[in-house]
């Protein structure tokens, strides 16, 4: 196949052959990442990136194509968002230009470890920085959900926001929509992170949105808005960088589009009938077991790597647990979904019906 | 989605079957696109992420009208 990526370690990059079964598979990784994202409100990379290596595409494919997937859906979204008001552009714009220096810094830094190591080398760092990212992100929405606080229903940002808004580091930036004075370096920081995260895993609104709030005391509402907004150009960027590479699978974007697409309308309109918490709950389960699942998979890419050594027996366990984990996650995710709808709908309709007995 | 409650079954039929079209002749011809879309140039590369905001819109339009003839739409 004319333009395959052909690295420095003497492996060329093959994309996987698409079976019924792979395609099926993949549709399917796309109806469970839509789903969630629709639920969430978040990319859902999460589960279809891991998902796709578990299926056998190398990581650094597995995330570009990815990060195609989620610029064309913000591309179609993009006109509904900017209606809604919740982006301050200012605040974007200042964002965009160290967001794009961090996409550019993850390409060249993931390029340049699948040159250099190959696919598992490029999949064990993937890999890792999945396992630290998720399983923080998962224990952090834990301690939210458990917080005296919140339960007594206050939704109140840490002082951190506070404190950083009074440290005058010069320039100092007003941003109006958000209603927020912050130092430039702070919104360089977090450009930056956003950026090397989406071009690393094919998400940056993991460390993006919590960081606006947490960090730069944005309301939740804004902070959501503006990464929409960013997620246009780290999508674009990114793919457009890793398709200048051959990288890019679009077979795989389409089957992804295939499920997601759907899952997405339908998790969206889960939104309705659940509260905050459990939606928070269903985030940090999947989030949780997606993580497990890329921390199984590390021993298999470190015995091919020749950095440990395990018996053969024992990194296929290790392997299968990683796909089970990680498709049990998304299914347990899935039908938590289904059971607060249940649940939404039996409560909808026994409410009905009392009022109907009691005029 | 205000625009796609309007929608009705004829413009819901005509967005699935393009989709439908779209994905065929792409899986069709995928050897030859992907021999120029992996040719390593800024042309191919925007041809690429062209290709993938057409199949998101017109595969999204159609999904979107689906469900609110069904009566699910979304905010999405």
């Amino acid at each position: 196949m004319a333009g395959e990526a052909v690295n420095l370690v003497g492996e060329v990059m093959r994309f996987i052959d698409i079976t019924p079964k792979t395609a099926f598979s993949i549709a399917g990784l796309g109806f469970l990442g839509g789903m969630l994202s629709g639920f969430i409100g978040s990319g859902g990379a999460f589960i279809m990136t891991p998902g796709m290596m578990a299926l056998g595409v190398p990581g650094i494919a597995a995330v570009s194509s990815n990060l195609a997937h989620k610029f064309g859906k913000a591309m179609v979204g993009a006109r509904k968002h900017s209606k809604m008001g919740n982006v301050d552009t200012r605040l974007g714009i200042f964002m965009v230009a160290f967001l794009l220096i961090g996409v550019k810094l993850a390409v060249f830094l993931n390029e340049y470890i699948f040159n250099t190591l190959g696919k598992s080398g490029s999949n064990l760092y993937i890999s890792l920085v999945f396992v630290v990212l998720l399983s923080g992100l998962s224990i952090f929405i834990l301690r939210d959900i458990f917080k005296p606080d919140h339960k007594n229903g206050s939704v109140k940002p840490t002082g951190l926001a506070e404190k950083l808004t009074k440290i005058n580091i010069p320039p100092m930036i007003n941003f109006k929509v958000a209603n927020v004075r912050v130092s430039l370096w702070f919104v360089a920081i977090i450009g930056l992170a956003t950026g090397w995260l989406a071009g690393t895993v094919g998400v940056g609104g993991f460390i993006g949105v919590p960081a606006m709030i947490y960090v730069l005391g944005i309301p939740t509402m804004v902070a959501a808005g503006t990464e929409l907004f960013l997620a246009i150009f780290s999508g674009a960027f990114g793919a457009f960088n890793y398709a200048l590479n051959g990288f890019v699978d679009i077979r795989l974007v389409l089957l992804l589009y295939l499920g997601s697409l759907l899952g997405l309308h339908i998790g969206a309109n889960a939104t309705k009938m659940v509260t905050e918490l459990q939606i928070k709950f269903v985030m940090a389960v999947v989030i949780g077991m997606s993580a497990v699942s890329r921390a199984f998979a590390i021993p298999k890419y470190l015995v091919d790597l020749q950095m440990a050594n395990f018996s053969e027996g024992v990194a296929r366990v290790l392997d299968l647990a990683a796909t089970v984990t990680l498709y049990g996650g998304a299914i347990i995710g899935v039908m938590m979904i289904v059971r607060y709808i249940i649940r939404f709908k039996q409560d909808h309709k026994a409410d009905t019906q009392c009022s109907v007995k009691v005029p | 989605m205000s625009k796609a409650s309007k929608s009705g079954p004829l413009e819901t039929i005509i967005y699935m079957v393009l989709s439908v079209c779209a994905y065929l002749l792409i899986f069709f011809n995928i050897e030859q696109l992907n021999q120029f879309f992996l040719s390593k140039a800024v042309i191919p590369a925007l041809c690429l992420l062209g290709t993938v905001i057409g199949i998101a819109f017109l595969y999204g339009t159609a999904i979107s009208h689906t469900l609110s003839v069904l009566g699910l739409e979304s905010d999405h």
